[in-house]
């Protein structure tokens, strides 16, 4: 019972891609990695004031923000699957909208995962801020067993 | 690099059975040693620890190779200088799934050896055995059954407000943070 379906939580850092390093040197008998990132929308304050049309002009600001952050996003989470297809692993990339942890969680149960892999994120010298904290509220709430890369 | 050194710290709880279980597999899986370690609260009787972590090697054993390791102390710090002296890739551990107060109180062994840790952790939360491979941990016979209750500690079943194995561990660590603050030069809590 060892991993066979894996969830993988990238966010960009240097720490995520240790992650998908560590993946290709396990040795996949057939299992299945699903990468993704979670994309936080853009938040436009309200701002009833303003015209109409230089409101629509933000709007449309954040809309082209928000698929450029999910072009990349995108990009990344391919070029994810596509080393570990190479490493063995039965792999695809997600991108998925919202708050990291809840939608890392979703995926995880839609996956029936056995496991979440995450890079530990925080640096510095205090005990508390050596884990990132989507790493750490993953330990407390995840269902599955939670590898946390460095 | 695959790892080949893995390490197992156990308290002998149902939730550190499952990680024990896939921390066996995946040395199988990449041909490393395993290394399961037990732990001993400070002044207390080591003789079970030992009985029970001959027991654990011996049920996990079998076709790779082991280390068993018996120390005494505090459990996260022993556990992070063992990892660091025999050059550990993993460590697989168990964690109860504690939150709220008593997380607070008590801290967590996992959480700490997650942090500070050397090398890769893997963490197994308690109840990943039952939802995944549908059987119990422990079969408790019905009339225990009728006096269990979930220990208020470590949410094992005991018959009693807190388990044996918490109580002693509690009293182990105040004995220990006794000793500790009055000690000569003392400054603050020992880490």
């Amino acid at each position: 019972m060892a991993l066979r379906r894996v969830v993988v939580g990238l966010d960009g850092s240097p720490n995520s891609r240790r992650a998908v390093a560590f993946m290709t040197r396990l040795r996949p008998t057939g299992g299945r990695v699903t990468c993704v990132r979670v994309v936080e929308p853009m938040r436009v304050p309200a701002t009833p004031l303003l015209p109409g049309s230089m409101r629509a002009q933000l709007a449309g600001q954040a809309d082209a923000l928000d698929r450029a952050h999910r072009a990349a996003a995108q990009r990344q989470v391919d070029g994810a699957a596509a080393t570990l297809s190479r490493a063995g692993w039965r792999a695809r990339g997600l991108v998925r909208t919202g708050l990291p942890l809840p939608a890392l969680l979703a995926e995880v149960r839609a996956q029936r995962a056995d496991a979440l892999v995450l890079g530990a994120r925080g640096v510095g010298a205090v005990t508390h801020f050596l884990l990132g904290s989507v790493a750490e509220a993953a330990l407390r709430r995840a269902p599955v067993a939670v590898m946390i890369v460095k | 690099m695959r790892p080949t050194e893995v390490l197992f710290p156990t308290d002998f709880s149902p939730a550190s059975q499952v990680a024990g279980r896939i921390a066996r597999d995946m040395a199988r899986e990449a041909g490393a040693r395993l290394h399961v370690l037990h732990v001993v609260p400070p002044a207390t009787d080591p003789s079970l620890g030992a009985e029970n972590l001959a027991r654990v090697s011996r049920e996990l054993g079998g076709g790779i190779r082991m280390e068993a390791a018996l120390l005494t102390g505090r459990a996260a710090s022993n556990i992070l200088e063992y990892a660091r002296e025999k050059f550990i890739d993993l460590i697989v551990i168990g964690t109860h799934g504690r939150t709220g107060i008593s997380h607070a109180i008590l801290g967590s062994v996992a959480g700490t050896v997650v942090r500070l840790a050397p090398c890769l952790v893997l963490t197994v939360p308690a109840g990943v055995l039952e939802r995944k491979m549908g059987q119990a941990v422990e079969p408790a016979s019905t009339a225990a059954a009728e006096m269990a209750r979930p220990c208020l500690v470590c949410s094992a079943t005991t018959d009693v407000l807190i388990c044996e194995r918490c109580r002693e561990r509690i009293r182990a660590e105040v004995l220990e943070q006794k000793r500790a603050a009055e000690r000569p030069g003392h400054r603050g809590m020992p880490v």
